[in-house]
């Protein structure tokens, strides 16, 4: 879990706050490499991924106010992150056709036939495991993200998210739950080529 | 014998978990991109300055609005609900007949003529006597 807020990323939200740019740069400039690599996560693209940050960056500047330190920052900026980034895909964000996943299978199933290689390597599972990700309905991608990449706890992701703690894990929960159908469904995949 | 509750779903539900914690820490941090940085924080002043000058020239008007809204309800507030028309005018002339008002005797008035002398008061005397007894007025029956 990454560290909780500190005295100084108080004092630079509190200015910032107030309309100090200088403060709000230091602050950002603690966050990006962050933001950057987890919209990067998300997109693949990374000229997208760079958008994505930028547009995330800007709208906490203008929502500001708005942020309570009821969690921690990175937690509030990644919320943000999801919303620019479900904003981005548009009619697609709020669930992308499940075809996806079973492309993404067929796809690695055909490489890994080519290459003889028994089992997937770490990057190809990583990489399908964020297809399975992606292919969740958004409101159940946006709590498995925050609990597992931005390391939120469920109180945190509630403030974030604006939804109670009950909602959060009967959420995370039930994409678990969908999740795990879906690892089923590739292995089932998987074993039929064998 | 026991029996197992054990549910093999768990374990998986487990490793979906421990999977995304894995991947997580593989994404870690993207080398800062200073660009990026110069680029946002230029949209941010930008957005800061365009706020000022909003707020700036958005208060004139609002003076002016303000300014209007006192001198609108000052002549509302001054202003007669019912006009005198030219008709009632006329008709009031026509009912209350116009005359000449004499000036009326007061104390100060006589205990000024007396200060100034015998004469001044019974010219004011005099005056009185005029306007209360005109030459032309018939003397009251039984005066005299």
């Amino acid at each position: 879990m990454s560290a909780p807020q500190t005295e100084e990323e108080s004092q630079l939200i509190a200015l910032s706050r107030e309309g100090d740019v200088a403060a709000f740069s230091r602050l950002m400039q603690e966050h990006q490499s962050r933001l950057l690599a987890q919209a990067l996560a998300f997109c693949g693209d990374p000229h997208q991924a760079r958008d994505l940050t930028q547009e995330t960056m800007v709208a906490a500047w203008k929502g500001l106010s708005r942020f309570d330190g009821s969690c921690r920052f990175f937690t509030w900026l990644y919320a943000i992150l999801l919303r620019q980034h479900r904003k981005t895909l548009g009619w697609f964000s709020r669930r992308l056709p499940l075809a996806t996943l079973e492309q993404q299978a067929a796809a690695q199933r055909h490489e890994s036939a080519a290459a003889h290689e028994p089992a997937m390597g770490e990057e190809e599972e990583a990489a399908l495991l964020r297809a399975m990700v992606t292919a969740l309905p958004a409101k159940h991608r946006e709590v498995v993200r925050l609990r597992f990449y931005a390391e939120a706890g469920e109180a945190e992701i509630a403030s974030a998210l604006g939804i109670s703690a009950g909602t959060v894990k009967s959420r995370l929960h039930h994409a678990l739950e969908k999740l795990r159908q879906m690892k089923e469904k590739v292995n089932r995949l998987r074993d039929s080529r064998h | 014998m026991s029996i197992s509750t054990h549910n093999p779903e768990d374990n998986e539900a487990a490793g979906i978990s421990e999977a995304l914690r894995r991947d997580a820490r593989r994404i870690g941090e993207a080398p800062f991109d200073m660009a990026l940085q110069r680029e946002t924080m230029a949209r941010v002043r930008a957005l800061k300055d365009a706020g000022r000058a909003r707020f700036r020239f958005g208060f004139a008007p609002a003076l002016a609005a303000a300014s209007v809204a006192v001198v609108a309800a000052a002549l509302f507030i001054s202003f007669p609900f019912k006009p005198v028309t030219h008709r009632e005018a006329a008709l009031v002339a026509e009912v209350v007949p116009l005359r000449e008002v004499a000036p009326r005797a007061s104390v100060w008035f006589y205990e000024r003529a007396l200060a100034e002398g015998d004469a001044a008061f019974s010219a004011a005397l005099d005056r009185d006597a005029q306007t209360l007894l005109p030459a032309t007025a018939k003397l009251p029956e039984g005066l005299l």
